[in-house]
């Protein structure tokens, strides 16, 4: 292959940074091409270097470089020594990037046209036109509606994806040879994200662009690259084409990664999700022979370590790893249906917690706003009915601003509420300490919910101390102990600092916390967002065992519709508040959906080789969170929206007499008649 | 912004404006002299001192006594000096005006000096002229306004170097050039004090800017370092600077009091020496008053300022 194919091309490229600890490893032996026109994906779990890489060709490094060799090639120019003042030709307009959080990589104190207008002048481009309307052009490439009025706003005046296609356009705008995406949609809900990739998508068949798509995600990566390359401690262990690595993944490490993956057939086939993670990759000392020794169940240091392992070149599935794929036969899960259905707490018991119209208002409207009729007050749940039951877990999901994390709250006791909360049958008029050691709750950052300066044996000690009383301070320590080990943590680390311990075994100690005043329920608010699939799936597992031993009912509060099939009985969905569907998780699979849940659903992208999922896009814009909607709130998205009703009407709530309930205007037995959002490509089960 | 947040602002403003009042009267009540024993003398007659309380209208009670006072400020009188024995009203305004020019001259100066000096210390980070810029700040910061203006009278004004006059006022209306000749050394004082603050203020600031997304997002669509430091890094970075300057002005009002002493400088900090130095009590009411409503239109110019740069703020 010629240099000229690629318009990238990276050799050899290793980059260490100065530490006090010493050099840290921070890439090693990078070999990677991108040809004119290829989506090259980069998928990695947190901390593997990923976005390194596109920081090392973007020239933009972050720590203090101790040894940097080898080549990056933009169509056979190194770049690798280039200068700042170099490097500013080619950002932006050879090689173009774009940032994760689309809601800060913006300058709130200019307006969306000037950052478009300045990209452009920056780089010489003009048109006859000039340069306002070339960059009108660049917004309407985009899809950004009415792209005149859109160049007067400021970034805090429009929403989140849209603040992701002006980057977008930029990124379009000097008609770059490359594109970087570091994780462009993971900031963004469900529904937005699956819009912007296939907008990604549209724009790169239309101009030929090439990119470098990185995301910890693999179901984002396997929709959108043409090959992916597989990153690890700074390694790539596998590089092949998108189709065969995602069908036939042979390192290890990938093989692990997709193991702990949950899939839409996982109900059908009955699979079950890995939960050994990797450990983290060595970065500091003598360079090992094979990055992923330390955690693969196949190492052998007779065979692997003899050598230092590298990626193979020249060949179509590369792999570094001396077995042969033979060798690696995965140990298979056992794939058991019957494991999988839950017996679901009976029914016929009192509810143990139960929410009877239940609303949140935030905010108030000032004397002089109430004047002229205006109003500040956001409802963020409105008339909330719902009932849980001992041993069950309920899933609550939605997307950002849908009142979720504050029913949480509400439920925890920390938001005042409208409306009639019930315990055990009986309504809580005030939320006391017995309430709040009957019902507890885990957030989504152990960070900012563990307090950084107490030890671990302290911080589940509170709980004791609270609420319950009886024990004395030997059976606290005791109790301390036999709480780690419900997480499963090893008893010593009582006396470690939360700085100390991963990210899941934060949150597994902030689990344990939580067990510690032996709840009745456990509100588990975004718990497993922001970790890397595998613990993830250990945590979700942990989970369903601690329900299993104690009985606890558990709120389970995501926006990842995926990991539902392996933990939750039963999901309610919520839209701006309003509770729009409830349904048991057996229900999933097969219409009848809300049409909202519908949306949801097919936006979650998979990698799943035994189904195909159904492409429904949402379009529109959500109403302002203070206007009292009169009709259905998902009235302005809906793909399926009837007419005038649905603006004018208040949808009713029907149910079906499995207890599956849906507030929408059409009719149940229409709903059900809609397409499947997923589709089965192979009838017979894996085994 | 609307209407109403102003409204809103300026009725709060009002609202601390009176609670002052209150204050500043109720500290004057609790001196153990009156302006009768002032007046009078250490040896006055107790019915000399019953008579002139009467007169005075001090044997009231203090509400009374405060809703005189306060009405009469309403309508521009603050009373007579018990030292000169002259209206209050003219004669601290025109020492406030003085005052004024001082502190506005001082402003605009620290503006200008130490919002360069930040953004080039920030750019510079780690380096000499960040250092270098560091030093000063510490020190401007560590040294008293007194020993920095009995500093630069005694080396500037010197009988051999003479730059400067040592003390003294002379009106702009009268020769502008003698006047800012004569405001120079005071002004130049306040400058380097407060120049040591917002410079360190706005470093920091443009440190903690230049890390953020869009920065390093701009910097990656190949912008030159001048547009990103100056259209992107600058403007964000201003913002806060801006609130400081306003508490700055707090400081500012001291500052001028102990600068204005040194120099002999007619304005407001001195007249309120005097007047504490004689228990001119009119006097000193009226200069505490007027001062603590000039911090608090400060700071309702800053938060309006605010409010017209930071888009993203929205007044209701």
């Amino acid at each position: 292959m010629s240099d000229t194919d690629n318009i990238l091309d990276i050799q050899n490229y290793s980059l260490s940074y100065a530490s006090k600890a010493g050099e840290v490893r921070i890439l090693d032996d990078i070999d990677l091409h991108i040809k004119r026109g290829e989506v090259l994906g980069l998928v990695g779990e947190s901390g593997s270097a990923k976005s390194s890489l596109a920081n090392a060709i973007m020239r933009d490094l972050t720590g203090k470089v101790a040894n940097e060799s080898g080549k990056i090639l933009l169509c056979g120019t190194q770049l690798v020594g280039l200068d700042d003042t170099a490097m500013q030709d080619i950002r932006g307009n050879r090689i173009a990037i774009v940032l994760q959080n689309a809601s800060t990589a913006l300058n709130p104190t200019m307006t969306i046209g000037d950052h478009v207008i300045e990209t452009l002048q920056q780089h010489g481009r003009d048109s006859a036109e000039g340069l306002k309307s070339l960059a009108e052009d660049f917004l309407n490439l985009v899809g950004l509606p009415d792209p005149a009025a859109m160049m007067k706003r400021y970034a805090h005046e429009v929403s989140g994806g849209e603040k992701q296609r002006v980057v977008l356009a930029m990124a379009f705008a000097c008609e770059p040879e490359l594109i970087l995406f570091d994780e462009p949609t993971s900031a963004l809900d469900a529904t937005t994200a699956a819009t912007l990739l296939d907008l990604f998508i549209a724009l790169q068949h239309r101009t030929g662009v090439s990119a470098l798509f990185i995301s910890h995600d693999l179901g984002v990566v396997s929709s959108i690259a043409n090959s992916v390359a597989v990153i690890y401690g700074g390694r790539i262990v596998e590089h092949a084409a998108s189709d065969e690595l995602f069908k036939e993944p042979r390192h290890p490490y990938t093989r692990s990664l997709l193991a702990s993956l949950p899939r839409p057939s996982d109900t059908r086939t009955g699979r079950q999700l890995a939960t050994a993670s990797s450990r983290a990759a060595p970065r500091i000392g003598p360079v090992p022979a094979c990055i992923y020794a330390g955690s693969c169940a196949w190492h052998e240091p007779s065979v692997c370590d003899r050598d230092v392992v590298r990626l193979p070149s020249g060949v179509d599935h590369a792999v570094a790893c001396v077995k042969s794929v033979d060798a690696l036969r995965q140990p298979q899960l056992a794939g058991n249906p019957a494991a999988r259905v839950f017996a679901p707490g009976a029914t016929t018991d009192t509810p143990v917690l139960a929410l009877q119209s239940l609303s949140v208002n935030y905010g108030r409207t000032g004397f002089l706003a109430s004047l002229r009729g205006r109003s500040s007050v956001v409802h963020a749940v409105n008339d909330v009915s719902l009932s849980l039951s001992r041993g069950e877990t309920l899933a609550l999901v939605g997307e950002s601003g849908c009142g979720k994390s504050t029913l949480a709250k509400t439920l925890a006791g920390l938001v005042s509420f409208d409306g009639k909360l019930l315990r055990s049958g009986s309504p809580v008029s005030a939320i006391d300490q017995d309430y709040r050691a009957r019902v507890q709750i885990v957030f989504q950052n152990p960070d900012s919910s563990l307090n950084p300066r107490h030890s671990i044996g302290t911080i589940l000690k509170r709980p004791l101390v609270l609420y319950r009383k009886t024990l004395n301070a030997r059976e606290r320590d005791v109790e301390v102990g036999k709480l780690l080990q419900r997480v499963q943590l090893p008893e010593h680390y009582a006396d470690r600092y939360p700085h100390q311990l991963s990210g899941g075994e934060k949150q597994r100690v902030a689990i344990a916390r939580a067990l510690a005043a032996e709840p009745e329920v456990i509100i588990c608010d975004e718990v497993t967002s922001g970790l890397d699939a595998s613990v993830q799936a250990s945590i979700t597992q942990l989970l369903r065992t601690i329900q299993s031993d104690s009985g606890t009912a558990l709120i389970f509060i995501t926006h990842d519709l995926a990991i539902l099939r392996h933990l939750a009985h039963r999901v309610a969905v919520m839209y701006l508040g309003e509770l729009i569907e409830l349904m048991d998780i057996h229900e999933l699979d097969k219409p009848p959906y809300h049409p909202y849940t519908e949306a949801l659903l097919s936006s979650s992208p998979s990698v799943d080789p035994l189904t195909l999922t159904r492409r429904i896009r949402l379009h529109g814009s959500l109403p302002k969170r203070t206007e009292r909607i009169v009709g259905c709130a998902f009235e302005s998205r809906c793909p399926h929206r009837l007419g005038e009703q649905c603006a004018t009407q208040r949808p009713p709530r029907q149910s079906s007499p499995d207890g599956h309930e849906i507030q929408c205007h059409i009719d149940m037995q229409q709903l059900s008649s809609h397409t499947p959002v997923w589709r089965d490509l192979e009838t017979r089960t894996e085994t | 912004m609307s209407l109403g947040f102003l409204l809103k602002r300026l009725s709060s403003l009002v609202v601390t404006a009176l609670i002052v009042s209150v204050i500043v009267f109720g500290i004057t009540q609790l001196l153990p002299a009156n302006a009768a024993t002032m007046i009078l003398g250490e040896y006055a007659t107790e019915d000399a001192l019953a008579t002139l309380n009467a007169r005075l209208g001090l044997d009231q009670p203090a509400w009374v006594q405060y809703w005189h006072w306060f009405s009469g400020v309403l309508h521009g009188d603050f009373g007579i000096s018990l030292r000169t024995g002259q209206a209050v009203g003219p004669t601290i305004l025109s020492a406030f005006g003085n005052s004024a020019i001082l502190a506005l001259f001082a402003l605009l100066l620290v503006s200008l000096v130490s919002i360069p000096l930040g953004v080039l210390a920030a750019a510079k980070r780690g380096r000499p002229a960040d250092m270098g810029v560091s030093l000063l700040s510490y020190l401007g910061v560590s040294l008293p306004e007194f020993v920095l203006a009995t500093l630069l009278l005694a080396w500037l004004a010197s009988p051999a170097i003479g730059l400067f006059p040592a003390s003294g006022y002379v009106p702009f209306s009268e020769d502008w050039l003698r006047a800012l000749h004569h405001i120079a050394l005071p002004v130049l004082t306040l400058t380097i004090v407060l120049t040591a603050h917002v410079s360190r203020m706005v470093r920091s600031e443009m440190v903690d800017t230049l890390e953020s997304d869009f920065v390093r997002a701009a910097r990656l669509r190949g912008l030159s370092r001048k547009r990103v430091l100056y259209r992107h890094a600058l403007p964000n970075s201003l913002l806060p600077a801006i609130t400081v300057i306003a508490l700055d002005i707090g400081y500012l009002i001291g500052g001028v009091i102990v600068v204005e002493e040194v120099f002999s400088f007619p304005g407001v900090g001195r007249q309120l020496i005097l007047a504490i130095q004689n228990r001119d009590l009119p006097m000193l009411q009226a200069g505490a008053l007027l001062m603590a409503v000039t911090y608090a239109v400060a700071n309702l110019l800053a938060d309006l300022a605010y409010g017209v740069l930071d888009k993203r703020i929205q007044f209701e």
